[in-house]
């Protein structure tokens, strides 16, 4: 298999932006005041998709580069705990953790040394490949809901 | 998998097939939001775990009166009532759906049969207040409600969040219902 046509692909997946809209696009613009409002019938908002997604997304780059790793208890673990006040700082930490790890994510494809189709040395017969396809299908799907979210609150132009 | 699609212009097999998986997850993503705004989501993953569970038929029909699935809701309702034995709240429901959807001797032999029933079995003065409701009667509700306050129902506790009773929330009497409950905004 030629590797870095495997990897460019990857990397695309992971940006988004081709089959869907990217990260970015799905959070630019959104009113501050909307962040965390749930439209009538929603269990979340769009803040707590975000940080459902930096939450699941931070477990599998961690548990796919370190062994001593301990995910969080599921499904708690894995949302926000409920809060009527989100603040600015609140907020700034989900996107900033959200696409910190997401890069960190890329540049597992980008490196090299690693055989994405390996299986990873302290996993349960996981491969790198299985566990970034798993990141990349998880924020698409949760993209989809924060877009959804955000037209029902009438706060979509995209 | 890395090859050239001989067709295409350019992109390869393993570029395409993700591009599926991934636009369909989004997409997924998206139904689900749409049917949980619908309230179509919570109800339908309860009813696969335990399809004779009445209070989930009991809740889906309230969210299909919302929807002004009447039908549907009727349909929920009936299998709520059976599988709960004559719950009389689901009767009530089932006597009010009938009287939004127009079916108003239906309504009403609900009703009767629900005034009748305590004599078997304790009946809120909140569910007939329900079925007036779907009546349009007005005052014949406000006048069970009253009776609801003077019974102390737990029931009331949803009065002032409950979509059915949005057409009498503009009466001055539901503002002072409110306020004897300790409801009042």
């Amino acid at each position: 298999m030629n590797n870095s046509i495997l990897r460019q692909n990857l990397i695309e997946l992971l940006r988004g932006g081709h089959a869907h809209v990217a990260p970015e696009q799905a959070l630019d613009g959104l009113a501050p005041a909307l962040r965390n409002v749930r439209p009538a019938n929603s269990p979340h908002s769009v803040w707590e998709n975000l940080e459902h997604m930096r939450l699941a997304q931070e477990d599998i780059l961690r548990y796919t580069l370190d062994a001593s790793w301990v995910s969080p208890a599921f499904p708690e673990g894995y949302w926000p705990k409920e809060t009527g006040e989100l603040t600015e700082e609140a907020w700034a930490a989900s996107v900033a953790g959200f696409f910190s790890d997401l890069e960190e994510v890329v540049k597992l494809v980008e490196d090299s040394n690693v055989d994405l189709t390996a299986e990873i040395p302290h996993g349960q017969g996981h491969t790198y490949l299985r566990e970034i396809l798993l990141v990349a299908d998880h924020n698409a799907y949760h993209l989809g809901q924060i877009v959804q979210i955000r037209k029902a609150l009438g706060d979509w132009g995209g | 998998m890395t090859a050239e699609t001989p067709h295409g212009e350019g992109p390869t097999y393993l570029r395409e097939i993700p591009l599926v998986a991934d636009h369909n997850a989004y997409h997924l993503g998206q139904i689900v939001q749409i049917r949980k705004a619908l309230g179509d989501w919570r109800w339908r993953k309860t009813l696969k775990i335990d399809p004779n569970f009445w209070m989930t038929h009991f809740y889906l029909g309230l969210a299909y009166v919302q929807e002004g699935k009447y039908g549907a809701a009727i349909s929920e309702f009936h299998k709520g009532k059976t599988l709960s034995e004559d719950d009389s709240n689901v009767i009530a429901l089932l006597g009010y759906v009938h009287g939004v959807a127009g079916k108003r001797s239906e309504a009403q032999k609900i009703l009767d049969k629900l005034i009748l029933l305590p004599k078997q079995q304790y009946t809120s003065p909140f569910s007939i207040a329900e079925i007036y409701i779907g009546l349009g009667e007005k005052d014949r509700a406000f006048e069970w409600l009253e009776k609801a306050y003077e019974d102390r129902t737990w029931l009331l506790r949803i009065l002032k969040v409950e979509p059915i009773f949005d057409p009498i929330r503009s009466d001055p009497r539901f503002a002072d219902l409110l306020r004897r409950i300790g409801l009042a905004p």
